[in-house]
């Protein structure tokens, strides 16, 4: 059985961040907000960060949102951060 | 006190405003900057406040309102954002300086603007708008009511011209957000610019610009914005591209609380309270011999904002007065309107100003009704 893996999903601003994140609470759907890694974007970014089967649903509401993904990744303990397609 | 004053700023707040104002500052934060939990919980404050905004106002997307200090810095961001050199702008002969004088100093970079006309009780009809737009015409800003008179303006229709022309449409809801709905897809309004501070019941020093989706203005000021750092120009993004700097986070704390008010009673309920309470100021006002009050008769085209005069008396001594020996806080003179003040006949003495809010009593208008029978029978020096 493996793991959970928990995954980053970088936005360009904490606003994007608080619309992804607030319509997902609409459905009930609970992700934490953190600034994204520096050696995942340069400059100040922000990210929601939830366990890998939420990712579906944000990629969906963001969608929906207009809002684009500058990138997700899986936290991986031996390397850090791995691109997920 | 009798506090008459609320188109100036509105008193007192709710006191959830003075209690998230005070918990802000306690708290800390940089919203938007770091990723500490402070700073986390401060731009939830902030977001939060976005949202009900928008709740208040019919907006789609949060993020399609950026703050700012007051409704002027939003008006000369609308207006310096929109405009270029041999662009055309239409606005009203009663407009507050805070967009008059925009307009003045963006003739000195080549734009032009002409003024639609306002009838003999404060209103600018959608005809009036219509027949000062040009071929190069890019923007019309309207006030939605008068600071002066309290006259509302007919919003919804001008919006519909300006939609037909694909002009660009600007509302100065300094005297409405919180006191009339305003819901800016029904009204077909592009940009929306308000105060925190006076109908919305925050604190001083807030206030916002409505900016729709699909427009892109050039931002007043250039500088941090927590988001794409890396970049030496600034973000494409909205709020982002509009909010350079740290925000006023406990000021939008307060103000949060008080659209909550807002957005709990109900705006078209505060409208009413107002509305029948300018009735018996106005009523009481006619009464009184040798007052003339000006602006609209009926309630309906107008918002509590009453200007008034005593025969032969200088406005502002009247209102000195007021506060003096009858303890009632109004304004007097040319309210920063001189524009409006000329379009009403009243540019060379000014007015005195009564203005009701969402706490505003009828003990209220009867203490005012009181004091000005008694100043204008000479009752007291």
């Amino acid at each position: 059985m493996s793991l959970p893996v928990t995954c980053l999903v970088v936005y360009a601003s904490l606003s994007q961040v608080h619309r992804v994140k607030r319509h997902l609470y609409q459905s009930g759907v609970f992700v934490d907000m953190v600034r994204a890694p520096q050696c995942l974007v340069r400059g100040c970014s922000f990210a929601l960060r939830c366990d890998e089967t939420l990712l579906p649903a944000i990629r969906a509401t963001s969608q929906e949102l207009a809002i684009e993904i500058r990138g997700a990744f899986a936290e991986i303990a031996t390397i850090g951060y791995s691109p997920l397609p | 006190m009798t506090y008459l004053d609320h188109a100036a700023t509105s008193w007192p707040k709710p006191p959830a405003v003075l209690a998230a104002v005070c918990a802000a500052i306690e708290r800390g934060g940089n919203p938007g900057r770091s990723g500490h939990r402070l700073s986390m919980q401060a731009s939830e404050t902030v977001y939060g406040c976005r949202e009900n905004l928008a709740a208040l106002f019919g907006v789609r997307d949060p993020l399609q309102i950026c703050f700012t200090q007051n409704a002027t810095e939003s008006l000369n961001l609308a207006i310096q954002g929109s405009l270029a050199p041999g662009d055309h702008a239409v606005i009203s002969a009663m407009e507050h300086n805070s967009v008059w004088r925009p307009m003045r100093a963006m003739e000195t970079r080549g734009v032009a603007f002409s003024i639609a006309e306002a009838t003999a009780e404060g209103i600018v009809t959608a005809k009036s708008v219509a027949r000062q737009l040009r071929s190069n015409t890019k923007l019309i800003a309207l006030i939605h009511a008068s600071n002066v008179n309290g006259a509302l303006n007919p919003v919804r229709e001008v919006g519909r011209l300006a939609r037909a022309r694909k002009i660009r449409f600007l509302v100065d809801a300094s005297q409405t957000a919180g006191a009339v709905p305003i819901d800016v897809e029904a009204m077909q309004i592009d940009m929306l610019a308000f105060p925190g501070h006076k109908g919305l019941l925050g604190p001083q020093g807030t206030g916002g610009l409505y900016v729709d989706g699909a427009i892109r203005l050039a931002p007043l000021k250039q500088g941090g914005t927590g988001s794409d750092s890396e970049n030496p120009l600034q973000p494409e993004l909205a709020p982002d591209r509009y909010e350079s700097g740290t925000l006023n986070t406990p000021g939008i704390a307060g103000l949060n609380e008080g659209v909550k008010y807002l957005l709990d009673r109900g705006v078209d309920d505060v409208q009413r309270h107002e509305s029948a309470l300018g009735g018996r100021l106005l009523a009481g006002l006619a009464s009184i011999p040798r007052v003339r009050a000006y602006g609209p008769a009926s309630p309906s085209h107008r918002t509590g904002t009453i200007s008034w005069n005593i025969e032969g008396r200088d406005p502002v001594l009247v209102a000195d007065e007021l506060d003096r020996e009858f303890d009632i806080a109004c304004r007097a003179g040319l309210h920063c309107a001189y524009l409006a003040h000329q379009s009403q006949g009243t540019g060379r003495t000014g007015t005195v100003r009564f203005s009701l809010g969402a706490y505003s009593t009828e003990a209220d208008v009867d203490a005012a009704l009181a004091a000005v029978q008694s100043i204008a029978q000479g009752g007291t020096q």
